[in-house]
């Protein structure tokens, strides 16, 4: 790999590139399905490279699935002719923060290969899920899956860093979906939309409680058939960790991006309301909200030793006791807010995109609360499940999130059960009705494998950390 | 690659399994794309991907392989993963045989302009724009971009077949210190791409949106333009039109066949040779791909299936079906919303008071059995009064139901336009006039 790394350095430099670099990339991953005892497995190899480089101070990208040294020295070829017509319309070149070279090896730590695993024991495993799933004739489709996924890369700049990364994932979850022919519900194990997913071993999927589980989510999805809707009006709720990922997600993790909030991702995914001007003054939560991101995380998705700038990964505040702090910033643009050194946010979706400023996992630190002592302290406040929908304005304050189920609470107990709960509200008005969030014990990191951004459009993984938080005086129920 | 190298990679990997039964797929893509913001460009990209998926059939048992790589070890490597993963696999009695060679319709193609543009001639419309934004002093982002794309399908029935297609968008956004603007184009030919028209549109859009008022949320009559109706025929066909969803009972229009559905103005189809679609003239298994009545003057006729939910439902398949084992059913991948009389003015001049709105952003489903949908306004909402736009407004979240919206279509524009939405598109659409359309919250801007 060292030496297609150094013909594409070296390609780029006789084109007089002023920064060049390059990822090689062998990505491997293996899906076994089932619904309705029907299986289907897939195994994948996705392998590339991308070539990225800076003339006459603009960049161009280009890639390949074809790996070989003449192809290197083609598309290296064409990413410097890409960047020269870019470079038309440059009214300032483009200026990379610092950051040392280094040549390191370094990878996300698991027991067991969850490719040694054998495909017989997967299948077997989603077949007595199934087979618990099913036994109610009102759930009319029974979905599991299990994920494993292992990303090698190599890269390389002109700068002297020659990086060669392994990480490893898996992901598992199913879902039962009821009908009675009328209504329709759904109930998730241990997440909504496929799978929890973690940087970690088959070791994972072994302790996630999957077969435990089974019975419930099925009584569950069957139990909300009968459930009334959700109703409306301002309540105080109670999140649950993994809807409450998606909210910190949506609410603080894309308007922190620092490319959103200078206007590269205004034709596509939107802006920010958080403009500079704010940074280090909005009082974007209360007191108790510090949310921090963190590329060391154990287990995150977005868990590295470097970003795809070849910045080591770091941790840091975003919202410090209520108070916002820090973008998520690249190489190219920190230099926009003054900051000298990138904050290791440049990702890339594969070999075949460029790397473009992305969310790092982004958690809630957690409070000081029991999970018993805040329901019992939330009489009449409903006690939010496992996210169904979501939606958000492009400038990421008006939201909507929709949820599997809503319980009433009362006396500390989950008392009334409802179906299609939805809130929603504005983001800064919303953080700031945050009065209790439930302590370590009650934290569980929480992946988010299916982020889209960009144009092209490019798909990201990050973990939110959360455990369940109060908020006062939502907006729940549909305005209709 | 080429029809003759994606024939002899196919007729390699059929020689080498041993399953009883197998089938290759092969995707070849290419794609540049130039991206502008802060009135300069900020990324300019290029891509080629070769894939090749293999599915091996042993019995009632079935497992798959893919890969990007094309020497032989690497494709060998796939048919050994997919014979393993079939051999692993519980039985399916769902399975059916790979499809046989059937005639087929021809497809739209690849048009040779969209294939020959490259970095430069993407720098150059996107130069458009910039200066234009430039000189007006305003700020503009978007992006151009241009692909091709191939794809093969061999199998051990005798099945081979090759399509190709190619797509050029150019979409812009114009800034002000208050509002936005954008407007948006697809065409197989790059050359028929309106680059200024589309530049004066969102430009025209960001100055007449600046100083919006607020405005209450409520129920309004609504004029959508074709990129906002989009957002509606997308929900519809995830979820309405899906065979599968319709055979167990999942879809808002199970058990409707024949029934009003919709307004007598709406007719639906889905038809991957309309002249503004460039439709694969097969599906993913091989079979031919028919043009589908959806919804005809008002009344639901069926929706689209695939070869196994057809045989459940005892229907025909139509040719929108996934590569097996498919679980999900079937999609209509290229509808078409037949237009009507009205011009956009027209419309405008028929609304005492309602909304205008250029786009639909971030739409997601909220129940997927009624098809409640929501979604926020986006860079152009203007209120209507007394048949005149009168003013920008700040942008609202809608809460609607999609059927709905449907039974209560007024007016149906004349000019079609193959419009996309945030999660999905290709949808060829003309503006739409609806009463009662919910607006559920406002937000700051």
């Amino acid at each position: 790999m060292q030496k297609l790394c150094d013909i594409a350095l070296a390609t780029a430099k006789t084109r007089r590139a002023s920064y060049a670099d390059i990822r090689i990339i062998f990505n491997t991953v293996q899906d076994v399905c089932m619904k309705n005892a029907r299986p289907d497995i897939n195994y994948s190899e996705t392998n590339g490279f991308g070539v990225r480089v800076i003339v006459n101070g603009a960049w161009g990208f280009s890639s390949s699935s074809r790996i070989s040294p003449a192809q290197v020295r083609k598309t290296t070829l064409e990413a410097v002719q890409i960047a020269r017509h870019a470079s038309k319309f440059q009214d300032k070149k483009i200026k990379l923060a610092a950051e040392p070279a280094y040549v390191d090896f370094w990878a996300t730590p698991y027991i067991e290969d969850p490719f040694d695993v054998d495909l017989d024991e997967k299948v077997g495993l989603l077949s007595e899920i199934d087979s618990i799933l099913r036994k109610n004739k009102k759930v009319i489709n029974a979905s599991g899956n299990l994920h494993a996924w292992q990303e090698h890369q190599w890269f390389a700049s002109t700068e002297g860093s020659f990086i060669e990364q392994i990480l490893t994932r898996v992901g598992a979850g199913y879902s039962a979906e009821s009908s009675n022919g009328t209504i329709v519900q759904e109930r998730s194990f241990p997440c909504s939309f496929g799978r929890q997913c973690v940087t970690a071993g088959y070791e994972y999927i072994r302790s996630a409680g999957l077969v435990e589980n089974a019975e419930r989510t099925r009584d569950e999805a069957v139990a909300l058939l009968s459930a009334p809707v959700c109703p409306s009006g301002p309540r105080d709720i109670i999140i649950e960790g993994s809807q409450l990922a998606l909210q910190i997600h949506e609410s603080c993790g894309h308007p922190s991006e620092l490319d959103r909030v200078l206007g590269h991702e205004a034709n596509y995914a939107g802006r920010s309301f958080i403009t500079p001007d704010k940074l280090g003054k909005l009082k974007y939560g209360s007191d108790i909200v510090n949310i921090v991101a963190d590329s060391t995380m154990p287990m995150g998705l977005a868990t590295f030793g470097y970003d795809d700038d070849g910045v080591r990964a770091q941790r840091y505040f975003v919202v410090e006791k209520g108070l916002y702090k820090n973008y998520l910033t690249n190489r190219e643009l920190a230099g926009e807010i003054n900051e000298k050194r990138s904050r290791g946010c440049n990702r890339a979706h594969g070999y075949s995109r460029i790397p473009m400023i992305r969310m790092i996992n982004m958690s809630l630190l957690p409070g000081t609360w029991g999970y018993d002592d805040l329901l019992n302290d939330s009489d009449g406040a409903l006690l939010m499940e496992m996210n169904k929908s979501w939606s958000i304005d492009q400038m990421r304050v008006n939201f909507q999130f929709g949820c599997e189920a809503a319980w009433e609470l009362k006396n500390g107990k989950k008392v009334k059960l409802y179906r299609d709960p939805t809130y929603q509200g504005k983001t800064v008005e919303f953080w700031n009705s945050c009065d209790a969030i439930c302590n370590q014990k009650y934290w569980h990191p929480w992946g988010v494998a299916n982020c889209g951004k960009g144009q092209p459009s490019q798909t990201a993984e990050m973990t939110h950390g959360a455990a369940p938080a109060r908020f006062r005086d939502v907006e729940v129920g549909i305005a209709q | 690659m080429n029809q003759k190298k994606m024939k002899e990679i196919c007729g390699k990997i059929l020689g080498w399994t041993s399953a009883g039964a197998a089938e290759v797929r092969i995707a070849s893509y290419q794609e540049g794309l130039t991206r502008f913001g802060e009135n300069k460009i900020t990324q300019s990209v290029q891509e080629l991907i070769d894939s090749v998926s293999f599915t091996a059939r042993i019995g009632k048992r079935i497992g798959s392989a893919e890969t990007t790589s094309l020497d032989d070890t690497s494709l060998k490597r796939i048919v050994e993963h997919a014979e393993t993963s079939a051999k692993a696999a519980v039985p399916d009695k769902e399975l059916l045989p790979f499809v046989r060679m059937h005639k087929y319709n021809t497809g739209q193609g690849s048009v040779k302009r969209t294939e020959k543009a490259g970095p430069d001639f993407r720098a150059d419309q996107v130069g458009k724009a910039i200066r234009a934004a430039r000189k007006k002093r305003l700020t503009t982002a978007g992006v151009y971009s241009t692909s091709v794309a191939r794809i093969a399908i061999a199998n051990t029935s005798g099945l081979f077949v090759t399509h190709a297609s190619s797509n050029a968008t150019m979409s812009v956004t114009m800034m002000t210190k208050d509002s936005a603007g954008w407007a948006s184009e697809s065409n197989r030919d790059a050359a028929k791409i309106p680059a200024d028209g589309i530049i004066s549109t969102a430009m025209d859009k960001a100055l007449m949106s600046r100083k919006p008022k607020d405005i209450k949320p409520g129920t309004y009559t609504v004029v959508l333009e074709p990129d906002a109706v989009s957002n509606l025929t997308l929900f519809l066909a995830w979820l309405g039109f899906n065979g599968l969803a319709l055979y167990e009972k999942r879809s808002c229009y199970s058990g409707m066949q024949g029934k009003k559905v919709a307004s007598p103005m709406v007719t639906l189809v889905d038809d991957a040779f309309h002249p503004l679609q460039s439709g694969m003239p097969f599906d993913w298994e091989g079979m031919p791909r028919s043009r589908v009545t959806l919804i005809q003057k008002g009344k639901f006729t069926d929706g689209v299936y695939d070869r196994g939910t057809a045989k459940k439902a005892k229907k025909n398949p139509t040719g929108h079906g996934l590569p097996q084992p498919n679980t999900e059913g079937a999609f209509p991948r290229n509808m078409v919303l037949e237009p009507g009389n009205a011009s956009l003015e027209q419309m405008i001049e028929s609304v005492d008071r309602g909304i205008l709105v250029t786009q639909f952003h971030y739409t997601n489903v909220i129940n997927p059995k009624k098809l409640d949908i929501t979604g926020m306004t986006r860079n152009g909402t203007f209120l209507i009064e007394k048949g005149k736009v009168k003013h920008p407004i700040k942008n609202l979240r809608f809460t609607q139901s999609v059927p709905q919206a449907l039974k209560n279509v007024v007016m149906v524009g004349k000019d079609l336009k193959n419009a996309s939405s945030l999660f999905g598109g290709g949808f060829v659409v003309p503006a739409l006039m609806i009463k009662d359309f919910n607006f559920s919250s406002g937000t700051d801007f």
